[in-house]
Parts: C-alpha cells; sequence; structure tokens
C-alpha cells in the first residue's frame, strides 16, 4: 500500500496505466507469435514452390545459358548463385528446423523430380545486408536476433541448396518478408501516443470525479466553521452527488439540532423572566435589609443572566441590516453611559468616515468590551484607527490580565477564569461570546492580547471596510 | 393632605398581580388590579387611576391592542411590561402610544421610578407622545425604539442615555421653552442645584451630535434666562 499514491487521482491513473500497459503486451505478443508465424508459413510457401520452378528450368538448362537465366533473375528477393559444390553456410537455429523440414518438404514437392535438397535458415545481421562483415551488430543485435527472431523482418534468408542432374549446385538465398507490426522501432511510439491520449482521458475522468469530491471537502470544512451557511450545490457524477446529498441533509440535521438546544436554552432563559420578577418583589418587601441586599444581588446576577443569554441569541436582532454608523459618535456615546455611573473611560482618536454595519450589534459588541475594561481593569482606554481597508478599535484595561493559554477560551459561552475574574465581579461570561459574533458577522474579528509592557490586556476589534 | 397617586396594574399572573400590588401599596401608591382587559375596562370606569401598568401579555385581548384603546379615549399615562423585550416590541409599544416600557424581569425599584417619572412629567408638561417611533426635525430622524439618531444623509448617530432623554423630551415638547429645572428632572431624574451646569454641558453635548453651531444654535436654541427650545417642526417619519 506505501507504494500507492496517495491521492485518489494519482491511484487510479497508475491502476488504468498499468492495466494498458499489461493488455497492450499481452496482445501483441499473442498477435506476434500467431500473425508472425502464419504470415511466415504462407510466404514461405509460395517462396518454395518458385525456387522449386526456377530448380526445374535451370536443371533442363546447359551450363551456359545458366549464367544468362541467372543474370535475368537477379534483382528479385531470391538471389541465385551457381556453385560447382554446396556452399558452407552457418548453421541457424534449433528452434527453427520445423520450418526448414517444411520448407524443403514444398520445395520438393514442386520439383518435380528427385534433386538432393537442403534448407538452412538462417538469421542475417543488418549489417550484412550492407555486404560489410558482422562488424558493427551490436551484441544487442544478436541477442534480440536470437531469442527476437520474429521482430526482424527481412533479416532471415532461407538458403535452399539444389543439387542438378549435371552436378552443378543451384543456391537460392530468398529473404522471407516478416509482418510489419513487429517492428519494435514504430512500436514503442506508437504506445507513447496511445499512453498521451489515454493519460489525458485518464485524467479528465478522474477529475470530474475528484473535483466535486475536494469541493465536498471544502465545503464541510466550512460547514464545521458555520453551520448555518448555505447548503452545498449538487454537482458531479451521480455517486457524487449522492454524498453531497447526504452531506446536505446531515448539515439540516445539524443545524434543527443547534437550533433545537438554541431554542430550549431561548425558552428556558424566557420562562425564568417571570419567576425572577416576583422574587424581586417579594424580595423587595423583607424586613430585614441585609437579607434584601444579598436577595436582590443574587436576583440581579440571575436577570443579568438571563438577559445576556437572550441577547446572545439576538445578536443581531431580527434584522440584521448594514446602515452607515458614526463610530465616534457610538464609542463617545457608550463612554458617557459609563461615565455618568462614575466610571472612567478615555477615547483616543476617531474614524474617518462612517462605518457600514449594524448599528446596535457594534454598541452592544464596544460597550460589552468597555464594560469588562471597567470590571477587571478598573478603567478603559479606546483607541479607534482607521483607514482604507479596515478599522480597528483597541480596548485597553489595566488590570489583571489573562494567562496567556486562556485567551481563546475566554471567548467561549460561560467559560469564566474563576482565580482571577470570580463572580463577585459580575458578568455572566457570555459578554465576549457576543462581542466575537458580532465581529465575525461583520466580516472581521475579536482578539484578546495580553499587554506586553503594561498590566491589564488589550481587546482588539477589527473590522473590515 | 397629600394625593395618593392611583395606579392600575392589569397582569394575568396572579402571584405577580398581588406581589405588585403590594409593593407599589407599601411605596404610596393606592392600586387596583384587574387579570384582562375586561376588568381593566370595568376598572377604568369607576376607579379612575392616575397611571396604568400593562402587561404585553394576556389572554384574549392583548395589552399592545389595550393600549392602543386606552390611547384612543385619553390621556392616561401607560407603562408596558414586556417579557420579551426585543426591539419590535418596543417599536409597536411606542407606536400603541404607551409612555415607557419595561421588560421582566424588571427591577421593581426601577418601576418605581419610570413610574414616578411619567407622573411627574404628565404633570409639569402637556402629555405628549410620539405615536410613531420615528420623528423627523430639522433633517434628522431620531428613532425612538433604537435609541439613536440618523443624519440626512442615512449616518447612524448613537446617543449616550441622558443625551437620548434629553432629545426625546424636546422633540416630543417643540418650539416650547423648557427649563433647565423641568430638563434636569425629566433627563437626568434630579434637581438642579444653584449654578448647575449639566444641563448646559448635556446639551452642548446634544448641538455637537446635532453639528449645531455652538455659538449660533438653530435647532437647540438658548433662551436667556429661561433654558432651551427645541426650534424645528415635528413630524412623523415613516
Amino acid at each position: 500500500m506505501r507504494l500507492l499514491p496517495r491521492s485518489l487521482f494519482g491511484r487510479t491513473l497508475l491502476v488504468l496505466a498499468a492495466g494498458l500497459l499489461l493488455a497492450q503486451t499481452a496482445s501483441l505478443l499473442v498477435n506476434l507469435l500467431d500473425r508472425g508465424s502464419a504470415v511466415y508459413r504462407l510466404s514461405a510457401q509460395q517462396v518454395a514452390i518458385r525456387i522449386a520452378h526456377m530448380a526445374r528450368v535451370l536443371n533442363r538448362l546447359p551450363e551456359a545459358a545458366r549464367a544468362e537465366l541467372v543474370e535475368e533473375l537477379a534483382g528479385t528477393d531470391v538471389q541465385i548463385l551457381i556453385s560447382t559444390k554446396p556452399i558452407k553456410v552457418t548453421k541457424g537455429y534449433a528452434e527453427l528446423d520445423v520450418y526448414e523440414a517444411a520448407f524443403a518438404r514444398a520445395v520438393r514437392r514442386s520439383l518435380g523430380k528427385p534433386l538432393e535438397t537442403t534448407v538452412e535458415i538462417t538469421r542475417l545481421p543488418r549489417a550484412q545486408r550492407a555486404r560489410d562483415a558482422q562488424a558493427d551488430a551490436s551484441a544487442f543485435d544478436l541477442w534480440m536476433g536470437r531469442h527476437f527472431y520474429f521482430l526482424q523482418p527481412g533479416q532471415f534468408s532461407v538458403v535452399v541448396q539444389i543439387a542438378l542432374e549435371d552436378g552443378a549446385v543451384a543456391v537460392f538465398v530468398a529473404r522471407v518478408p516478416q509482418e510489419r507490426l513487429a517492428r519494435l522501432e514504430t512500436l514503442v511510439p506508437r504506445l507513447a501516443l496511445w499512453l498521451g491520449i489515454f493519460f489525458a482521458l485518464a485524467a479528465l475522468v478522474v477529475r470530474m470525479v475528484t473535483r466535486p469530491l475536494a469541493r465536498l471537502a471544502r465545503g464541510a470544512e466550512s460547514i464545521g466553521a458555520d453551520p448555518e451557511g448555505p447548503p452545498l450545490a449538487e454537482e458531479g457524477p451521480e455517486e457524487t452527488r449522492s454524498v453531497i446529498r447526504a452531506f446536505n441533509r446531515m448539515q439540516i440535521r445539524v443545524q434543527a439540532y443547534l437550533l433545537e438546544r438554541a431554542e430550549l436554552l431561548r425558552a428556558v432563559s424566557h420562562d425564568l423572566k417571570t419567576p425572577i420578577t416576583r422574587m424581586r418583589l417579594r424580595s423587595e418587601m423583607l424586613a430585614d435589609a441585609a437579607q434584601r441586599d444579598k436577595f436582590l444581588r443574587d436576583l440581579g446576577e440571575m436577570a443579568q443572566m438571563v438577559d445576556s443569554t437572550l441577547e446572545f441569541f439576538r445578536s443581531l436582532g431580527n434584522d440584521p441590516r448594514r446602515e452607515p454608523v458614526d463610530i465616534g459618535a457610538l464609542v463617545e456615546s457608550l463612554a458617557e453611559d459609563w461615565r455618568a455611573m462614575g466610571h472612567t473611560v478615555e477615547v483616543q482618536g476617531s474614524p474617518e468616515r462612517p462605518y457600514l454595519g449594524h448599528a446596535q450589534a457594534l454598541r452592544r459588541c464596544i460597550d460589552n468590551l468597555v464594560g469588562n475594561a471597567i470590571r477587571y481593569g478598573e478603567r478603559a482606554r479606546v483607541v479607534i484607527e482607521d483607514d482604507a481597508h479596515c478599522l480597528r478599535i483597541r480596548v485597553e484595561d489595566e488590570g489583571p490580565g489573562i494567562p496567556q493559554d486562556a485567551l481563546e477560551r475566554v471567548f467561549e459561552p460561560f467559560f469564566r477564569l474563576e482565580a482571577s475574574r470570580n463572580r463577585a465581579s459580575g458578568g455572566t461570561g457570555l459578554g465576549l461570546s457576543i462581542a466575537r459574533n458580532v465581529a465575525r458577522w461583520h466580516g472581521g474579528d475579536l482578539v484578546l492580547q495580553n499587554r506586553p509592557q503594561h498590566k491589564g490586556i488589550t481587546a482588539q476589534l477589527r473590522l473590515p471596510r | 393632605m397629600q394625593h395618593t397617586d392611583h395606579v392600575l396594574v392589569v397582569d394575568d399572573d396572579a402571584e405577580l398581580r398581588d406581589l405588585l400590588s403590594e409593593y407599589l401599596g407599601r411605596n404610596g401608591f393606592r392600586v387596583s388590579v384587574a387579570r384582562d382587559g375586561r376588568e381593566m375596562r370595568q376598572l377604568l370606569d369607576t376607579a379612575s387611576p392616575d397611571i396604568v401598568v400593562l402587561d404585553v401579555m394576556l389572554p384574549g385581548e392583548d395589552g399592545l391592542a389595550l393600549c392602543r384603546d386606552l390611547r384612543a379615549r385619553s390621556n392616561l399615562p401607560v407603562i408596558m411590561l414586556t417579557a420579551r423585550g426585543e426591539e419590535l416590541d418596543r417599536i409597536i409599544g411606542i407606536e400603541m402610544g404607551a409612555d415607557d416600557y419595561l421588560s421582566k424581569p424588571f427591577n421593581p425599584r426601577e418601576l418605581l421610578a419610570r413610574m414616578k417619572g411619567i407622573l411627574r412629567r404628565a404633570r409639569s408638561l402637556p402629555p405628549a407622545r410620539a405615536e410613531s417611533h420615528r420623528l423627523r426635525f430639522a433633517g434628522w430622524t431620531l428613532d425612538l425604539a433604537a435609541r439613536h439618531l440618523i443624519a440626512d444623509d442615512g449616518v447612524v448617530v448613537p446617543l449616550s442615555g441622558t443625551e437620548f432623554r434629553l432629545l426625546q423630551i424636546f422633540v416630543t415638547h417643540p418650539n416650547r421653552v423648557l427649563d433647565r429645572n423641568q430638563l434636569m428632572d425629566l433627563a437626568l431624574g434630579r434637581e438642579a442645584t444653584p449654578f448647575d451646569r449639566a444641563i448646559d454641558v448635556q446639551v452642548s453635548r446634544l448641538r455637537q451630535r446635532l453639528r449645531d453651531d455652538a455659538r449660533e444654535p438653530r435647532i437647540i436654541k438658548t433662551v436667556r434666562n429661561g433654558g432651551y427650545v427645541l426650534a424645528a417642526q415635528v413630524e412623523k417619519a415613516a
């Protein structure tokens, strides 16, 4: 398995290519072995008959006339030589003996007279055709000739020696043509072309499969980040479509599940409102002033939790519409509200122009940050920085800060840092969740950082324009 | 003998009704209670209350319909109690002519303070109700539900709590001189002390929000030895 490529794309290509290569090789072998010998047999038969006829004519002619005829017959595919004695021929291959015997039989059958006939099929290296010695016949050529003689057309000569009645020997050297298909030189480019076309097609087909899969993976990723996102488009082959459909159904179920849980929490929070109201009234009428104040404080906390839980669910209201908002006035007005309650809030900088956003939600977001700064850091400093691409609002405090490893966790709903930020300091554990929700809805983000040179933390709100 | 204000509490939750009745009674109110719209109407005829505390969620005819009906008949101040506290409720509450609204779980002291404020305002100023949650004046729109200003070019200008209350008093009483004491009382909820500049500071902030020139203001004008006046036509906005 380790040798397989990791991607479906690579695996499919590999398997298909290997299959093609195997099939090609097998069919080539069958083709060559079978067709090669068939063609060989057929043409050999023809040549044998011709040689026999020529031998019959030569046998009849007087010695002087033979040379004339030999000359006339020269240049055809059969070369003729009249010799006084049999010539020496390099021994061919044992596996060709069958063909030699068959050839000899065919010649004899057509000779009409019982003339002594020997047949030797021998391989002539390429160079010998150029009437040169074996000088440039490479070891590869020889090896090929020995084992793949059927691949090398025209390389075989059939040497037929027929003893004529007057003692002379007629030597016929015939070249036996073989199947052209078998030529290795043409085989390689042809296979390459095949593979090229095949790879292109395979790549296309595999892409058709893998592209929707890749999209599905991206979709799964984005649903993980935002379960409310739109369903995936049903594209690609039917198999992929059915996966996407199943996936979309799962998304709907996840959405329904989340909605159900949110609904439950919302309903519980909502239903707590009336009992808390009653308890507040009841506490107000307690005679013991100390008890009354404690009750009222607890109830105040409960009311705040109910409020911010419900607020969390409607962070962006029923109507998430953007309008230009004067962020300077927004920050200044909420700072004013905190100052009216006796807190210190400093504002620095101002935006260059109105920001297109959700006024109520942005106010809630920044108000939560300022509230946290005051609650944990006594005082808040709000710095507004603005440029063409981004509006940045920093809220700094001088509190104890947050352990580095909890800087992200404080955004989790109801998460509390019990040690440094206990319940006595108030807050419901939803303020930052709401604030980040609002920031992300606007395409921005909210991060917390400990201030390196100072005490306290900086809440960095980034709102892209 | 001092006049005792008479409050009519309309709520379908019997326990809450009794608790409110007891609490308000202890705090100097004469209290009548009604379970629903039918009982409320009977009591309106016989008991002639000074103020009505009305729950939005009522069986049968709901609080909003009752409020509209009440408004059509009289100027009786109404505080709505809502368990939803959503902006839509506030918009409808204002459009139905409620003077104020509190969302549950409200703080009883807050209810008391609001009731007193409304009664005081009703005596200090002629009753004026918005009847629309958006009011237009001098090129500006004040959104009473969202509690912010909208400029002519559509830019939303948020207001602080005090700024909003002050502006709300101005726009519901346009072209009427409001003295510092009235404004202190209604917007800041306390009486002015001699040489108190708090209202002047708030008015100058408001002028800044309204982009009004402090030396030559056109929208909120200063009246020598008198107070301030909103010099603009106010109309309902869609």
